[in-house]
């Protein structure tokens, strides 16, 4: 296991690196420069790239850029807020990004299940029908259309949620755009609990428990959850990803300075150190996410664990 | 299992509940606790509150509420005293005397003085810098926009500014925040943390900047240390800037928590009308660039019957329909102002040709008589933004009508920009806005090898005009601006060498009880003197 996990370490380092590399050379591809392109001469500009050093070599920048980034400085915003630190930046705005994800993986895992297991349990019911539509429709409506309808019912109209982002109020103020951003994740897990829970009903050991005589429910919890779980957790990761990097026109709407919004504008301003650190935060989630998925495998269904050390 | 699931939920409530202090916001009309208070919504962030480095809108519009220069303007573009009590302006207009008011004090309790301007100049034309705006008063270079020789402070109470020729527009770019004053001991120790938080700056004008989440919201209270705070008591006492926009902020602005947000294109239609729409014109000037390196654009008929074709009347109220209005030259009107406040507009009058299908229909045919082809094919190059596409749109099919054939070209502002400095187009929709009340701001554009003419537009005419207003007749005011006046015909109407459109307007929801903001085209809007009314 340990071996496993060095090497799936330096595999992720290595992927890390790369990201970077290909970053800062789509960076420098970009049409035009992080300064007011639609005023500045060409002599401005040179004066502003001497400044920031902009104007050295590739290898150099990068190289330089790479040093800092392990003593933690992500240089500095040139565009969006100027000579404000990079890493200041984004920690501010990580933060709530990441607070409002879980808080959507969290709604979105357990209205999923739920919906799941019932789909589940009364196979071809008018309840099976209904939780499947349900899914169709979280899967296919974009989150911003959910996202402007709550605002709209029931923060405008009923006043029950503060209808923009209000730093004073912050858990209240997430939890419709959780409630937004949730439909997907809960329209997945609904529709993989379904079909996971399905096959597993279906199979011989679950007929020998009922045979035994354990309750349904019993049954269900116990032994069918367990087994049902693995590809759930399979996709709980990409889906958590794509929660925290998705979220940008939820932000958006609800007007949450949040990092997805941040990565935009700086993609918009070509703002180099912004976009790269933010790019490159989120490309760590994604490998720490799958990484973690990879290790809870080996934890949750033995077979993996023991093929993994037995394949040696 | 169970356990987990029990403590998922116990977490989502907790999420949900934490940090929930006070109730939901109700509505609110600015009477909140103490004092009036007014929330403006923005749809862009403050770049710098460094006034050397600060270049954009919304950090002027900052900066002026909380620093203060030698003078501001008044609602009619008229620069009246700030800092400086009065001044003196020799005869030539060369010399110009500032005396700086002895009352002035920065937020710390040190006197302002005139040292604080000669540092805060000085440190805008450093090539360390490496300002935006250091071409205004650069005195190291070849030349500068002012005229601009040297500065220096006599004593703490005067600051003496000479300039090489004449400048009539001195005096209200004084008011501009780049030339604003810095505490040279204070932004010294501050180093590279200089005006980062609110903490790291000194302020001198009629507000504070108490609060400031960058790209989330920012809070001004008033400054009771301000020279001219007895004016201020009716004004209202702290005001609020948050960064949001679309539907979503105007639904806040309609819950009676926001007091005044721009309406975006797609839903003036629903408020026009309503009694709080507010419209007003900014100092942008949107006009298509052609470009003299394509054949058919370098014949004069062409360009004209694309002049013709084009009805500006109708592109502002029924495809724009946001308070923009059609030009009548290339510079934009309320935003320039001569001595004796008068718009250049009025001066120059109408130098555009006008809607004319007939015409447009004419001069086409002329001109493919005379390059000797059947059609002509034209690329329009626009960017992505709602509003120029609507603008694009209605510009091709106007083209069209005439006979031309056209296709579009849709990109990002920033690759437009740069397929522009490329020489990579045939006609571009393109703005220019004004650096200053003056029309030299928008006509030192098409001179010959200026580094914004895309379109290599080369008269020898314009440039002698041009030429003769900022030598010749730099002294005399007049006829400086009949130079303008009659080189502006040359560009618009005789060479048709660009095809000026719109002046960009906006819409906005206000509070009804919200007055007192105004708008400076060429300058900075300027939002002290707002007052909330019970």
């Amino acid at each position: 296991m340990k071996k496993y996990i060095g090497k799936r370490l330096l595999i992720s380092l290595a992927t890390l690196l790369v990201i970077l590399l290909v970053l800062f050379v789509m960076m420098d591809l970009m049409p035009g420069s992080p300064f007011n392109d639609e005023k500045l001469t060409e002599a401005q500009k040179a004066l502003l790239y001497a400044k920031y050093g902009l104007d050295q070599p590739f290898l150099t920048r990068f190289i330089t850029y790479l040093k800092n980034m392990l003593t933690g400085d992500f240089g500095v915003s040139y565009a969006i807020n100027k000579d404000f630190s990079v890493s200041s930046m984004i920690s501010s705005r990580l933060w709530i990004s990441v607070k409002l994800g879980f808080m959507a993986m969290i709604i979105g895992t357990i209205l999923g299940l739920i919906l799941g297991i019932l789909a589940a349990l009364n196979h071809n019911t008018w309840i099976d029908t209904l939780c499947s539509t349900i899914s169709v429709v979280g899967v296919s409506v974009p989150s911003y259309v959910f996202a402007l309808l709550l605002c709209y019912f029931i923060a405008y109209k009923l006043g029950l949620f503060p209808i923009l982002y209000n730093a004073a109020q912050q858990g209240k103020s997430l939890v419709l755009p959780a409630i937004a951003l949730s439909f997907s994740p809960t329209a997945n897990i609904a529709r993989f609990t379904r079909s996971e829970m399905l096959d597993v009903l279906n199979s011989d050991y679950i007929l020998l428990v009922k045979s035994k005589g354990l309750k349904d429910y019993k049954v269900i919890l116990k032994h069918a959850m367990r087994n049902s779980l693995i590809p759930i957790i399979t996709i709980m990761g990409p889906i958590l990803v794509n929660l925290l990097t998705g979220s940008s026109v939820v932000e958006k709407v609800f007007g949450i300075p949040g990092l997805g919004t941040l990565l935009i504008t700086a993609i918009q301003s070509n703002d180099y150190n912004v976009t790269i650190a933010c790019a490159f935060v989120y490309s760590l989630m994604y490998i720490v996410a799958i990484f973690v998925v990879d290790v809870l495998y080996g934890v949750i269904d033995p077979r993996i664990r023991v093929a993994k050390e037995g394949g040696k | 299992m169970k356990k987990l699931l029990v403590s998922a939920v116990a977490l989502a409530m907790l999420a949900g509940c934490s940090s929930s202090g006070t109730a939901t916001s109700t509505a609110n009309t600015g009477s909140g606790t103490a004092g009036k208070s007014v929330t403006i919504a923005t749809d862009t962030d403050i770049l710098s509150m460094n006034s050397s480095t600060s270049t954009d809108g919304t950090s002027f519009i900052a900066l002026t509420m909380c620093e203060a220069g030698l003078t501001q303007l008044d609602e009619k573009n008229v620069p009246v005293s700030d800092l400086a009590e009065s001044w003196d302006v020799s005869e030539d207009g060369l010399e110009y005397t500032f005396h700086i008011r002895k009352d002035a004090k920065w937020s710390d309790g040190t006197a302002l003085t005139a040292n604080d301007f000669v540092y805060a100049w000085n440190r805008l034309i450093d090539p360390e810098t490496a300002s935006d705006y250091a071409f205004l008063i650069d005195k190291n270079a070849e030349s500068n926009t002012t005229n601009i020789k040297d500065w220096t402070a006599e004593d703490d109470q005067t600051f003496k500014v000479t300039l090489s020729k004449p400048c009539d527009f001195f005096l209200s770019l004084c008011a501009f925040p780049s030339l604003f004053p810095l505490n040279e001991k204070f932004v010294e120790e501050q180093g590279d943390q200089y005006a980062l938080t609110t903490d790291n700056m000194l302020y001198c004008g009629p507000y504070t900047l108490t609060e400031w989440t960058p790209s989330t919201s920012w809070k001004f209270v008033k400054n009771d240390q301000y020279w001219d705070a007895a004016s201020y008591t009716e004004n209202v006492d702290e005001a609020n800037w948050r960064l949001v926009q679309g539907q979503s902020a105007i639904l806040d602005y309609q819950a009676g928590n926001i007091d005044y947000v721009k309406l975006t294109s797609e839903v003036i239609d629903d408020y026009a009308g309503k009694e709080d729409v507010v419209t007003s014109l900014t100092g942008y000037s949107w006009y298509l660039s052609l470009n003299f390196h394509n054949e058919a654009l370098a014949n004069n008929n062409i360009r004209k019957a694309m002049a013709y074709a084009i009805n500006s009347d109708e592109l502002c109220s029924s495809v724009l329909k946001d308070g923009s209005s059609p030009l009548e030259g290339i510079v934009t009107k309320s935003t320039t102002a001569n001595a004796d406040g008068e718009d250049f507009r009025n001066i120059s009058g109408t130098v555009v040709l006008g809607y004319d299908e007939a015409k447009a229909k004419e001069a086409f045919e002329a001109g493919c008589k005379e390059l000797g082809v059947d059609s002509v094919t034209l690329e329009v190059l626009y960017e992505d933004a709602d509003v120029s596409k609507n603008c694009a749109a209605y510009v091709m099919n106007a083209l069209e009508k005439v006979g031309f054939t056209t296709e579009a070209k849709c990109e990002p502002k920033k690759s437009r920009l740069q397929d522009m400095q490329n020489d990579n187009y045939d006609v571009a929709l393109h703005r220019w806005g004004p650096d200053y009340a003056d029309p030299q701001t928008y006509m030192d554009l098409f001179v010959t090898g200026a580094s914004n003419n895309y379109g290599h537009y080369e008269s020898e005419k314009y440039d002698s005009l041009i030429e003769k207003a900022l030598t010749t007749d730099a002294a005399d005011s007049t006829k400086r601006w009949e130079d303008f006046a009659e080189a502006e015909k040359v560009l618009v109407n005789e060479d048709t060498a660009i095809i000026p459109l719109y002046q960009a307007g906006n819409t906005a929801l206000q509070n009804t009880k919200l007055t007192g903001i105004q708008y400076h085209g060429a300058g900075v809007d300027n939002y002290r003197h707002m007052k909330l009314a019970a």
